[in-house]
């Protein structure tokens, strides 16, 4: 349909002032359509294509590997030659194992746990926050921006030192907050709701506080409705950081029945040493609500990774 | 052209736009309704916001200034929690700056962040041009989210994939090498070897991150620069040189100053996959920040490291903000 209009806009003028304009008018789609017209689609574009899938089957096949020696047995696995596909692909005996007699069951629940811990707490902080850089006008208050996001930078694995020393004083060992303390704020969140909320009008908080309308209603009833997009694009994007930390839970997390997925993974595979097929099952497993997120919400994961850029 | 000339320089407002391309998407008529309404500005403040303000400035407090400031405290302490904590002025910075560890591990981090920024940067560019040029939509949306799929894995989850495949006997590297009639290698496991091995890993991980930071920038750049300066004879090199490169700039340093980020703080993949070893070979400086406070017991000596790992990073992402952006503002 785009197209069909561009090419009309053309053939009016053919020149390039209309398309220009309806560039500005239609946005990023049409600007492309239009680049494109002239460009046949020959040999070069197939080549092109097929350049890419090839190397996209290069990223793909370690990943694509490990899933198939994951179906593998035992004895299967360390089979010379290597061989490709496992004897039977519905073999699923070791991710059994690894819930059965192993504690992968609790490693998930507890990453779930710590990771809503985070996404939940560091989600209401930054949309309180976030509305008042918005919607307020207030002493230093681009600077005190400038300041927060100058935290981006500050890696969480150079404050492991003071913090561990903080959270253990304060007896949180092995417990789910001392797990998700330092998930409970991100920069992240209130630099992307921040952003989302200047775009937002400001006559419709105008016309709520005419209204009578505290300013928490106003942030829960009228605002976090409108910024709900950003919000789903940061609760993915806060899971998948979340979900994947490492050095702060093995910290943390001294007992067994505190440990999230990939502390549990790592101590796991040190223990079963060289049982090659439950370590890729155990591999799979800890990437397994990541994989469904990839799968179902691949479009807001990707555009959380183009807005947020840092990490 | 004239939004992207008047956009603020603080580096991120390119997401800004992003959102702002969601909103109308979302079926939200925000953007028509907007229209001269901007100019209004909130009315000033009676001290509530602070109230919104609060639990974010608490956390800021003591997520990121206490332990900055505690860090550096300890650094200056003999620090132990068994024994005691003595203070010892920059005893501690004496002997880690001239101990034999420090530069090892910091010598190792280096190498690694020079193998994989430039060829993280590389690799993407690579890849996001050839989408960028592609005309085929059919088929292209799934190529891409191959390229994505390493993303989600967590670093440790990385070291285990290539820990299997790089094995020296069973692993599939060396059983593809076999086939080709070449050599097999020791990787992980060959003091040589570790390093690069562990930024193949690195890179693999990172590459579809990259690619698509560096595909929105490429999106964003107008398409009549190439028409008119195609007009004028110029060649695809010509093009990618004076036009994409030069434009793609923003994207670029930050990529760049990401990844040196990133790639400065390394500790899962050689945590899990080498240890550290062989003989030392693969250890870095988080590592040892790991070894020394959680090991070893001497925290006074770690926190050095960290200070150190802080120098590295300005040094690092100052260099390349101010050597690699071109104001290209016209």
């Amino acid at each position: 349909m785009t197209k069909k209009t561009v090419r009309a806009a053309h053939e009016r003028t053919s020149g390039k002032d209309t398309v220009v304009a309806v560039e500005v008018e239609r946005g990023n789609g049409v600007r492309r359509a239009a680049y494109r017209k002239g460009r046949p689609r020959g040999m070069g574009q197939l080549s092109l294509l097929a350049t890419l899938f090839a190397g996209s089957l290069l990223m793909l096949v370690p990943l694509a590997w490990v899933a198939l020696s994951s179906l593998k047995q035992p004895a299967e696995i360390l089979r010379l030659p290597v061989q490709w596909l496992p004897d039977n692909f519905f073999n699923f005996d070791n991710y059994v194992q690894l819930f059965a007699d192993h504690n992968f069951g609790r490693y998930m629940t507890n990453s779930f746990i710590v990771t809503g811990i985070g996404i939940g707490t560091s989600l209401v902080i930054a949309l309180l926050a976030a509305y008042a850089f918005a919607y307020h006008n207030f002493r230093f208050k681009e600077p005190l921006f400038l300041l927060v996001l100058s935290l981006f930078m500050v890696p969480q694995e150079a404050l492991v030192i003071p913090m561990y020393l903080m959270v253990s004083g304060a007896g949180l060992n092995n417990t789910y907050l001392g797990l998700a303390f330092p998930d409970l704020f991100t920069v992240l969140g209130l630099y992307l709701l921040r952003q989302f909320m200047e775009g937002i009008p400001y006559s419709y908080v105008e016309a709520a506080r005419i209204d009578g309308a505290g300013e928490f209603r106003i942030l829960t009833r009228i605002i976090t409705p409108m910024v709900a997009p950003a919000i789903v694009v940061f609760v993915i994007i806060k899971f998948m950081f979340t979900w994947n930390t490492f050095l702060w839970p093995m910290l943390v997390a001294q007992e067994e029945s505190m440990y999230t997925v990939t502390v549990g993974l790592v101590n796991f595979a040190g223990g079963e040493f060289n049982q090659w097929n439950l370590i890729n099952a155990a591999t799979i497993v800890s990437m397994l609500p990541l994989i469904v997120l990839f799968v179902t919400l691949q479009r807001y994961l990707v555009k959380g990774v183009a807005m947020s850029g840092m990490k | 052209m004239a939004q992207r000339t008047s956009s603020s320089d603080n580096g991120l407002d390119r997401h800004y736009q992003l959102l702002q391309h969601e909103l109308p998407r979302r079926g939200l008529i925000i953007a028509t309704l907007s229209i001269g309404r901007r100019e209004r500005k909130p009315r000033r403040s009676n001290g509530r916001p602070f109230v919104f303000l609060a639990p974010a400035l608490f956390f800021v407090v003591v997520l990121f200034i206490i332990p900055l400031g505690y860090n550096l405290l300890i650094s200056f302490f003999d620090w132990s929690i068994v024994g005691g904590r003595d203070f010892i002025g920059i005893e501690n910075y004496v002997s880690v700056f001239t101990s034999e560890r420090f530069l090892n591990a910091a010598g190792n981090t280096l190498v690694f962040t020079a193998l994989v920024v430039p060829a993280g940067i590389f690799f993407s560019l690579l890849v996001a041009l050839g989408f960028n040029a592609l005309t085929i939509k059919r088929g292209s949306g799934l190529v891409r989210a191959f390229y994505f799929a390493p993303v989600v894995a967590s670093l440790t989850a990385v070291a285990f994939v290539w820990l299997w495949i790089f094995n020296p006997v069973y692993g599939l590297a060396n059983g593809v090498l076999e086939a080709l009639g070449l050599p097999g290698q020791e990787w992980l496991t060959s003091e040589s070897q570790s390093i690069p091995s562990l930024a193949i890993m690195y890179v693999w991980a990172r590459l579809g991150f990259n690619v698509i930071i560096l595909l929105a920038g490429l999106n964003a750049i107008d398409r009549t620069y190439y028409e008119a300066a195609r007009l004028d004879g110029a060649g695809p090199l010509r093009l990618l040189w004076s036009i994409t490169l030069p434009l793609l700039n923003r994207q670029l340093v930050l990529v760049a100053s990401v990844e040196v980020m990133n790639a400065l703080k390394l500790f899962e993949l050689p945590f899990v996959a080498t240890k550290g070893g062989p003989v030392g070979s693969s250890r870095s400086i988080v590592m040892e920040i790991y070894e020394l406070a959680f090991r070893l017991d001497r925290w006074g000596e770690s926190a050095v490291y960290v200070m150190a790992m802080f120098v590295f990073l300005v040094l690092a992402t100052g260099t390349i903000r101010k050597v690699f952006t071109k104001d290209i503002s016209e």
